[in-house]
């Protein structure tokens, strides 16, 4: 049994952007499986909320999207993935919000991203910062074994359906998504490829998607979703928009994007939707935060470049 | 026999500027030998294992025929760009579910020095792996390889557009009508990147399909940012070689190539046997590097943008690390390209790990040329 005051412990260690120890990130994702096990494909959240886009182990960031949204638990808050990777604090970041959603599994809903995968965190970074961090790979297994748990989307009191990607064409209604087997690594195609792959698209119809996985939905097929299923607004993130947050397609689909000057080099602001108790939203836009110890990137040449001698022509 | 056999096998290239789309059987022994003599950069070069006396330990660094690798070598001459171009070539097998009636073609572009055996063994990979219905034609690009200038002609220039319009103009001769001609995948290494993001526009405007383009290990950003420091690096390359054998080895132990028989076939096209006095050594490069430099901005500047802009599928294959640049980082997480790291290969990843690249490449193309009904493709509007 792990107490209150020892999550409480970890919750304020991590604020700090302390790691926990290698046992403590087990037993943590040991009983947050238990809580995930118990979501929905579907989870249901209640408003008030505030829902968060892609977060990316810019861990400075996220203590600056709590310092405007407010602090966890006396805010709500709905997080729709992609955690980890290319950021410097992946293990921090994701430690955080998981112990987050151990504390107060009422008041934080986190979903999964396609960055929560085994394959794609051994490319982006959060594979090799696990090893840097740990010296193994132990918690890198520890939090991929639990992303398979994490729930697919949420839905915002039956009206907005929230989600990382997108829609798929294997999927007209919500029960689509409740029957999906979703306790598994995030498969290369099918619906719940889909749901965290798509993007919306200014072309009507279905596309394939540039990305390599996932489609592209125009407004046609959201606004139809959003009618069959009784719903006001898709928000998704997965997508860098400039402002950090993008109506699109008629306000049928908002994408909301929660990383400031993305991988330390992008430039975009980032924000975070407010929903309030009437179900209606406000966006809060931010900006990087000042940066204490954060290595600065350089523009480094020769490393890569000269990897054995290779010349790259 | 030497000199007999090669004007013979001169005279039956230049007989194919449009490749038929069926490989000519080479049927009998004296023909094998003629093509490897025709295809392989060094005629004269033993192609044979060394004899078994040799110890197992000791790596063997000879030659390796192309004739394995494709199903034929071809001179094209392209009498408007003043060159004849050697290109090798493995026609798609049309079976009739073929996407388009004409099949695929994935058209490959070298980097800077090296050629179109480079491309040899991932050639042999993407055949294999999409059961032939997906075609290769690799190609040395001017002043490399065993690409030579039409007398009278000059080919110094390797200006962006200078080798982009050279990959036009090799594929509007060796596919003359652009509704006849199978749908192109381009693929380019490094300097062959942008000269295939570059001509992908082109190509459409001429009413070529262009189902996708494909870009291998060079990113705008990282490679502008080199330049000041390459010529430093290329002091650290040996100017010659006493044998290709002794090539082909520096390839493999400065890990440059890290697959020996990739080197085996590609290296000796890229060597040409020393002339003049007082070259200390017998083979030296066809493409010296360093006579390259004035071009090397116009290659990589705006690649990023024009890499964006190509109305098609887009891959960007790089070799170890995720290292975008800003444009192509802001594109990635917009969704517009696909991008794929492969661990554990160099700069010559196509080279290094030819079945993985393959693999990469031809669910690309599958993805992208498969018609569903309903499901817009890439760049469709």
């Amino acid at each position: 049994m792990t107490d209150v005051g020892e999550v409480n412990q970890w919750i304020s260690q991590l604020s700090q952007c302390k790691q926990l120890s290698e046992s403590d990130v087990k037993k943590l994702c040991d009983k947050t499986r238990e809580i995930l096990m118990e979501e929905n494909n579907v989870q249901p959240v209640r408003c008030p909320v505030t829902v968060c886009g892609d977060i990316h182990g810019q861990f400075h960031d996220l203590s600056e999207l709590f310092r405007i949204g407010g602090n966890s638990p006396d805010t709500n808050y709905l997080f729709m993935g992609d955690y980890v990777d290319r950021g410097y604090y992946s293990v921090e970041t994701v430690t955080l919000l998981v112990a987050l959603k151990l504390r107060y599994r009422e008041r934080v809903t986190i979903l999964r991203g396609n960055h929560e995968s085994r394959q794609i965190t051994q490319v982006y970074g959060f594979y090799d910062e696990c090893l840097r961090k740990y010296g193994n790979a132990n918690v890198w297994r520890f939090f991929t074994d639990l992303f398979d748990f994490l729930p697919l989307t949420a839905l915002i009191d039956n009206q907005i359906f929230c989600l990382h990607g997108g829609l798929s064409p294997s999927i007209d209604t919500l029960d689509h998504v409740r029957s999906i087997d979703r306790v598994q690594e995030v498969p290369h195609e099918g619906p719940m490829c889909d749901l965290l792959w798509s993007d919306p698209d200014d072309r009507c119809g279905w596309g394939i998607s540039p990305r390599g996985a996932g489609y592209t939905f125009g407004q046609d097929i959201s606004e139809a979703f959003n009618h069959n299923n009784g719903l006001t607004l898709v928000a998704r993130a997965h997508q860098l928009v400039m402002e950090g947050y993008n109506w699109s397609q008629d306000r049928n689909v908002v994408t909301i994007f929660s990383a400031p000057n993305y991988c330390y080099r992008c430039g975009n602001q980032a924000a975070i939707m407010e929903i309030d108790e009437k179900l209606s939203y406000s966006f809060l836009q931010f900006d990087p935060a000042p940066r204490a110890g954060e290595p600065m990137v350089s523009r480094r040449v020769p490393d890569y470049f000269l990897v054995g001698g290779v010349l790259r022509f | 026999m030497a000199n007999l056999q090669k004007s013979a096998m001169a005279a039956r290239l230049a007989k194919l500027p449009y490749l038929p789309t069926v490989a000519p059987p080479y049927d009998d022994l004296e023909d094998v030998e003629e093509r490897e003599e025709a295809m392989s950069s060094l005629g004269s070069l033993p192609t044979m294992l060394p004899p078994p006396s040799r110890s197992a330990s000791r790596r063997n660094f000879s030659p390796i025929s192309a004739s394995g690798y494709f199903a034929q070598a071809v001179s094209v001459k392209l009498e408007d760009r003043g060159l004849d171009i050697r290109a090798y070539y493995s026609p798609p097998v049309l079976t009739g579910q073929a996407s388009g009636e004409a099949g695929t073609v994935m058209v490959c572009h070298h980097g800077a020095g090296y050629s179109g055996l480079s491309f040899a063994c991932l050639a042999k990979e993407v055949v294999a792996q999409s059961k032939g219905e997906c075609g290769v034609l690799a190609f040395d690009a001017r002043r490399h390889g065993k690409t030579t200038a039409l007398s009278g002609t000059e080919d110094a220039d390797l200006h962006i557009d200078t080798i982009t319009d050279d990959l036009v103009a090799l594929l509007s001769s060796v596919f003359p009508d652009p509704k006849a001609a199978p749908s192109l995948v381009l693929v380019g290494h490094s300097m062959g990147g942008a000269a295939c993001v570059k001509a992908c526009p082109l190509l459409q405007e001429k009413k070529y399909s262009v189902g996708g383009v494909a870009v291998l290990d060079v990113v705008e950003g990282s490679a502008l940012d080199a330049l000041p420091i390459m010529m430093s690096l290329l002091d650290s390359r040996p100017d010659g070689f006493g044998s290709v054998e002794e090539a082909v080895q520096w390839h493999i132990n400065t890990h440059t190539i890290r697959n020996t028989q990739s080197a085996r076939v590609s290296i000796p096209s890229i060597f040409t046997q020393a002339s003049g006095p007082n070259i200390p050594y017998e083979w030296v490069w066809r493409t010296p590097l360093r006579s390259t430099s004035p071009y090397w901005e116009s290659w990589f500047k705006s690649l990023s943008s024009r890499f964006l802009a190509c109305r098609s599928a887009r891959l960007l294959i790089l070799a170890g690390t995720d290292r975008l640049d800003k444009e192509l980082m802001i594109g990635q997480m917009q969704g517009k390209f696909q991008m794929e790291v492969v661990p554990n290969v160099g700069h010559m990843l196509h080279e290094d790990d030819p079945s993985r690249i393959a693999e990469i490449l031809v669910e690309f193309w599958r993805r992208n040329e498969r018609v569903v009904v309903g499901v817009k493709k890439v760049g469709e509007m």
